[in-house]
């Protein structure tokens, strides 16, 4: 009959009036500066820079390939090589970046960068508070803004982060490995020779 | 004692205007009996924004405002003080005279639908004879300030919220006044206070009020939806339409133009309710006898709120309607509705009040109710939609 | 007590209509006083289209269909302002003159009924894409 949907309605929407004051599973949203949901793990905000070690500039990650610059959809990557090279974690010489800026007021937090990096270089930080009160300047992020440690991303995204520690691990003791065999050989080889 | 209470109001004018000289009394009395007006339905506009904003937000299992002020109820201050230092952008193209008026000849008319409405005993401003005319004629004349708001603006989307409100507000028109015949032709009057003192407690322990007899219980409702299309609110808020025409013909007003539009929007709102309460729910009266001592200004007010609050329940739980449905629903179902009560009431009147009544009127309201309801839905059959790609 | 003039009696009503215009005049001259002025430039001064350059007249035509409300709405309007004198003396009347209450009333609403009808199998009412 006409007018007995209203009447479901509004015992609906009735029911979520009262409830919602005794019943505070019902909410959905938090109070947010107080309150504020438990982060989630996959959550991703703008990319940072992954750097080893103590010093940020000089631990860097990144070797400059200028993938991701590449790959960004909305072009908001600037990359510039530097001239030198320098030894990465598994001593193999590489570039680094002279300057690495990313705009994140153009970002779109795609993560494409991250999908195509391959050195684990860039990363997605799950920090949003990012307002400035300088709209043109403020959102432009130098390279050293935009380093973090390792912890730092073990802390954000341990999962991920775990993996490819693990990984590196596994890369540089395969590396240490060989280059103890090399030794070895090297030095079996050595007496006859001498 | 409960007399004292019940006239304070009174009392304290009067008293007043007795240190005045005795020519300019009148007058006085007048300026502030309308300042007293403005004052308390804007205090009453900036709580129920907040108590909607609140109420709405419940509904949907969120807080609502709850930073400015003991549980966010300043927060239409912080919201006025915004709206007055706010920049005023006119486009270029806009006939810039008509488009300064239109929020004026919005809000005077609907300023002054209030000079006839009785808030308490002996509290009208103005007793007309023709008060119930004089009401719907100055309510009326806000549909051509909306025309003109959408007009001026030289806006598509704001000529074409303008002529859907003029469409939906004519459409309505017809059904708002023609419930209200039932209660002229039983108190023989049109003025408002004396169709408030006809429903007064009669002889019984219950009250005469138009809403607990079968006629008027319908034209109540039918009175209550036509008020929500007069006041564009939802579930008839096609004119402001966010999602498809903007914010409708008021689309390039702002600053506190915009807030004026707003004041007029919820001001039409508690006009229209009160003039329900007026004429269904007894205006002052007390719905039993025993609760006669509350004062009678407490009852009026009383009764405002619970329409309010029905107001905004049902903008937190309807959809916005479709054109052809608000049409039809007007001119299908409310219109002959409205009209077929009057021979109901005739019959009222005739066979007397009381339980033969009932069971004479009762069931010819509702079975024209069922069988009108079934003309309007029954010819299109809803069913589930199916979708080509999308299901499955 | 001398019943007052049709003037004096609407005197109140104009006295509000100026006070209400008089309060939205000031305040709006107030948040002229106190709103922020910014520069204006073209694009600001547009009619906003939701980003859109506004293109073609600003006053687009419209579907008959509104104008078939605005006079059906005249008609029935017109018809609805004529039952309220009726409704008035209805009272009255009964004691008097039964019959020519409910028979004037009966008539014309047989006519009102009449001119519904028509209207209504012209698909006057109807809003959908049947018409």
């Amino acid at each position: 009959m006409l007018g007995s949907g209203i009447i479901k309605g509004l015992a609906e929407t009735g029911r979520n009036f009262v409830g919602s004051y005794f019943d505070p599973e019902r909410m959905t949203t938090v109070e947010y500066p107080e309150q504020r949901l438990a982060p989630k793990e996959n959550t991703r905000q703008f990319p940072f820079l992954v750097f080893d070690g103590e010093a940020a500039l000089a631990g860097l990650r990144c070797v400059a390939c200028q993938i991701c610059e590449k790959e960004c959809p909305p072009q908001c990557i600037y990359i510039e090589k530097s001239r030198e090279k320098k030894p990465d974690h598994l001593g193999k010489p590489q570039f680094h970046p002279a300057i690495f800026d990313i705009d994140i007021s153009v970002c779109m937090s795609c993560q494409i960068c991250v999908e195509v990096c391959p050195f684990d270089a860039i990363k997605m930080d799950t920090e949003f508070e990012l307002s400035t009160s300088d709209r043109f300047g403020g959102l432009l992020m130098h390279k050293d803004l935009l380093a973090r440690p390792n912890s730092h991303f073990l802390k954000v995204h341990p999962t991920d982060a775990g993996v490819i520690d693990a990984r590196r691990a596994e890369e540089r003791a395969r590396l240490e490995a060989k280059a103890r065999l090399d030794s070895e050989a090297k030095a079996k080889e050595a007496p006859p020779a001498a | 004692m409960f007399q004292a209470i019940d006239q304070i109001f009174v009392n304290l004018l009067r008293g007043f205007l007795g240190h005045l000289p005795e020519p300019i009394r009148p007058w006085a009395g007048l300026v502030i009996s309308l300042g007293a007006i403005l004052g308390t339905f804007g205090l009453l506009f900036g709580l129920t924004t907040v108590c909607e904003r609140k109420a709405i937000a419940r509904m949907q299992n969120r807080l609502g405002p709850n930073r400015v002020g003991p549980y966010g109820f300043l927060q239409f201050i912080a919201d006025g003080i915004k709206s007055l230092t706010k920049e005023d952008i006119v486009p270029r193209s806009a006939d810039k005279v008509v488009h300064f008026i239109a929020p004026l000849a919005l809000l005077v008319p609907v300023v002054l639908t209030y000079l006839v409405l009785p808030f308490g005993r002996n509290m009208v401003v103005l007793d007309l004879d023709a008060g119930l005319l004089f009401y719907f004629a100055a309510g009326a004349s806000t549909e051509l300030a909306v025309f003109m708001a959408g007009w001026s603006s030289r806006n598509k989307y704001s000529l074409l919220g303008a002529m859907r409100a003029i469409a939906q507000m004519l459409s309505y028109e017809l059904p708002f006044i023609l419930s209200t015949i039932g209660v002229v032709m039983v108190t023989g009057s049109l003025s408002t206070v004396r169709i408030v003192e006809a429903q007064g407690p009669g002889d019984g322990w219950l009250a005469h009020w138009n809403v607990f007899t079968p006629w008027g219980f319908a034209a109540f409702f039918l009175f209550l939806i036509a008020a929500f299309a007069e006041a564009n609110r939802s579930p008839f808020d096609l004119p402001e339409g966010e999602s498809e025409i903007v914010a409708g013909y008021f689309l390039e007003y702002s600053g506190f133009k915009f807030a004026l539009f707003f004041m007029a929007e919820y001001l039409g709102m508690f006009s229209s309710s009160a003039l329900a309460v007026t004429l269904f729910l007894g205006g002052w009266t007390a719905p039993v006898s025993f609760l006669g001592f509350v004062p009678s200004w407490l009852w009026f007010f009383l009764k405002l709120g619970v329409l309010m609050a029905l107001f905004i329940w049902v903008r937190g739980t309807t959809p916005r309607l479709r054109m052809d449905q608000l049409m039809d629903f007007a001119w299908k179902f409310m219109l002959p509705l409205a009209l077929f009560l009057i021979p109901v009431v005739v019959l009222w009147d005739r066979v007397g009040r009381g339980w033969v009544g009932w069971v004479l009127c009762g069931p010819i309201v509702a079975a024209a109710y069922v069988w009108l309801g079934r003309a309007l839905v029954g010819r299109r059959r809803i069913q589930l939609r199916t979708y080509r790609y999308a299901s499955g | 007590m001398t019943t007052p003039s049709q003037f004096a009696q609407y005197l109140p009503v104009l006295l509000l209509a100026v006070v209400a215009v008089g309060f939205t005049a000031g305040m709006l001259l107030f948040s002229v006083l106190l709103g922020v002025k910014a520069r204006r430039n073209p694009v600001k001064d547009t009619a906003y289209e939701c980003g859109m350059r506004p293109e073609g007249p600003g006053s687009a035509r419209f579907s008959v269909k509104f104008y078939l409300v605005a006079m059906l709405f005249i008609l029935f309007d017109i018809e609805v302002v004529f039952l309220y004198p009726w409704a008035v003396v209805y009272k009255e009347m009964l004691a008097e003159n039964a019959g020519l209450i409910f028979g004037s009333m009966l008539s014309f609403m047989g006519i009102l009924f009449v001119g519904y009808f028509y209207a209504l199998k012209k698909r006057a009412f109807d809003w959908g894409s049947s018409t």
